[in-house]
């Protein structure tokens, strides 16, 4: 038997299912292996079935999958340990692909925390949580835009050192939070994608209230070809044009995201909350200029 | 983005600013079609370093020619004419034998992430035999003679239309034709013993 | 049996996704500058270049014909660049290149935005975005 107590003086706890995962000074030392949430999605026409690891959001017994391309997202099959249970799905984004599933009765005694957002692991050493294991894994940067195409949001590109994990594996910091959860792997080698705490919360947040996410929308225009990302255009009766922006304004930063390039901007305004303010700031000429916005939901 | 009659350049901005000096600008052309090139030219050479070098010298020649662009086409147009008549020449000068490495031989299928999504991985024979009617492809593409594989790459690869084709190859239409024609019924011999029931 | 054209067409059409490897452009577009770089140095005078290169080599001891032959393939690539390919015409100048590799702008196809899809695109509408 394993003397719980001893684990707690000596590890940061983390709870998958109903054991205990120790992480002490990166080493992996499972105790017993965790159930699993793995959750299949059949294939939705010509597509493919697919297949996630399940994360909890929180107390409540909703978790977080990925629906990859192809799969139908309404007919979940879900196994905790190998061991069937029937879940429902509550809702799915087919931008983020981010799904969301409720099971009846407890999740986990005490599931992994997560982290507001991923913006300090950008570089940083993680761990690849799988069935009780942690795997170690390195955050390379954000991926905003892949084979030219500008993402909706920017991805974390994570090293890992073998594999990458099944989409939807979380992945934690030093602290034992959840930063982001791996999305797919990048084609060659060990190299995936994760998508942010930050995106998973802002989902979940539409899906589980609106059941799909509904941007926030400022009526302003940017050039995607432009080196730099300044407003093309100010639509009449938006945001943009009441808060005073004016076309050929250059973008600074969207509340606390910077923006030096396009693709920095279509991340940013993914964020957008409708009815939610936010700080514009903006070069006007030779002047830096802020301003205060508050997104509407998209017109149309 | 070749139909008649031709909407304005859409590139009109990008190439003014390169035409007065903003490298910047250039760069972002670069970068906008760098991939649809890279696919003319390495369908065509088969070799990834050749078509690196290929790629430096389309763009090197289109920055230096830049000034003589006044705009009579698109300027996607103009480079990918210059795209095409370098490769061509480059192929009529290559006297070494390609030989194919590893990383040639892979199938470029299985680094798309969108397809490795796809593929069904739970049926990986079904994902091996399409991988090695991929290479069966490329072998067989790379047997065609410049012009065949040339039409092939722009109307089956890159999806350009017979008229396009002509243009910017500078045949007639009916040419451009029968040389698919023509390729496509090699392509179908080259293939017919890898083929099989289930594709 | 042979496959019908159109399913030719079909699996050649998969091949509109091949690119290159991710950073390939970031890589090639510090190439392409190194290169204008030296081209525009040939057009601000070769034979200066040489000189300033015959003194700096003269005044180095053991290790000058390291030196040497590095400025040899220097001169061999810059040499490579002034092969006339066409007749020279008057262009802009060439002003000096930004080191900074400038990230991908990209179409702005509203597509793009709604998915979340790591597939390279292959079109991308041209204009601009509203956000």
């Amino acid at each position: 038997m394993v003397d719980l107590e001893c684990l707690r003086r000596r590890c940061s706890a983390m709870v998958i299912g109903t054991t205990v995962a120790c992480i002490s000074s990166g080493i992996a030392q499972p105790l017993v292996p965790s159930p699993r949430w793995q959750v299949n999605f059949p294939a939705l026409g010509n597509g493919a079935a697919s297949e996630s690891t399940a994360v909890p959001l929180g107390s409540d017994p909703t978790l977080v999958v990925i629906v990859t391309t192809g799969a139908n997202p309404n007919n979940p099959q879900a196994q905790l340990g190998g061991r069937k249970v029937l879940v429902k799905m509550i809702g799915h984004d087919p931008v983020s692909r981010l799904g969301f599933i409720r099971t009846e009765g407890n999740v986990a005694a005490k599931p992994l925390p997560w982290a507001e957002d991923a913006s300090k692991a950008a570089n940083a050493s993680l761990k690849a949580i799988e069935a009780g294991r942690a795997t170690p894994c390195r955050a390379a940067g954000w991926t905003k835009q892949v084979g030219g195409k500008v993402l909706p949001f920017a991805l974390l590109r994570i090293n890992f050192t073998a594999a990458v994990p099944p989409p939807g594996t979380p992945l934690v910091d030093d602290a034992g939070r959840i930063v982001a959860i791996v999305f797919q792997g990048s084609g060659s080698g060990s190299v995936g994608y994760a998508i942010p705490a930050e995106a998973v919360h802002r989902v979940q947040q539409d899906i589980l209230k609106n059941g799909q996410l509904v941007r926030g929308w400022l009526g302003l225009a940017l050039r995607a070809e432009s080196p730099s990302p300044q407003i093309s255009r100010i639509l009449p009766d938006s945001p943009a044009a009441a808060a005073g922006l004016q076309a050929n304004d250059v973008l600074l930063s969207i509340g606390t995201r910077r923006i030096t390039e396009y693709a920095d901007a279509a991340n940013a305004f993914f964020y957008l909350i409708p009815g939610q303010p936010v700080s514009v700031k903006l070069q006007r000429g030779g002047t830096p200029m802020e301003f205060t916005l508050t997104p509407i939901k998209p017109k149309g | 983005m070749f139909r008649q009659p031709r909407p304005p350049d859409p590139d009109q901005d990008l190439v003014t600013r390169a035409q007065a000096g903003d490298t910047r600008a250039f760069d972002a052309l670069i970068l906008k079609y760098g991939d649809k090139l890279y696919g003319l030219v390495y369908n065509m050479t088969s070799h990834k370093e050749d078509t690196h070098d290929l790629l430096q010298e389309i763009f090197a020649r289109a920055y230096q020619s830049l000034g003589k662009f006044k705009g009579n086409s698109a300027f996607y147009t103009w480079i990918y004419q210059i795209a095409v008549n370098l490769t061509l020449n480059f192929l009529k000068k290559r006297k070494r034998r390609i030989s194919l490495s590893i990383n040639d031989m892979e199938s470029s299928v299985q680094q798309d992430p969108a397809l490795i999504d796809n593929a069904n991985e739970a049926n990986p024979e079904r994902q091996t035999n399409l991988n090695e009617l991929q290479i069966r492809l490329n072998e067989a593409m790379r047997k065609l003679s410049d012009p065949h594989r040339m039409v092939v790459t722009m109307f089956d690869i890159q999806g350009m239309s017979h008229g396009d084709i002509a243009k910017v190859l500078k045949a007639s239409e009916g040419t451009i034709r029968s040389r698919l024609h023509y390729a496509h019924l090699q392509l179908q011999s080259a293939l017919q013993d890898s083929w099989d029931e289930r594709f | 049996m042979k496959p019908t054209v159109e399913q030719i067409g079909n699996l050649l059409a998969l091949k509109r996704h091949e690119r290159p490897e991710e950073g390939y452009w970031q890589d090639f577009l510090c190439e392409f500058h190194q290169k204008q770089r030296e081209q525009a140095a040939k057009k601000s005078g070769l034979t200066n270049f040489f000189s300033q290169a015959g003194e700096w080599l003269s005044e180095m001891s053991p290790s000058k014909w390291a030196y040497g032959a590095g400025l040899a393939y220097a001169a061999v690539m810059v040499a490579f660049f002034l092969v006339p390919r066409e007749p020279a015409k008057p262009t802009t100048p060439v002003t000096p290149v930004n080191l900074q590799v400038i990230p991908a702008p990209a179409p702005p196809a509203l597509e793009q935005l709604n998915q979340l899809d790591l597939s390279p695109s292959t079109q991308g509408n041209i204009g601009e975005q509203v956000f």
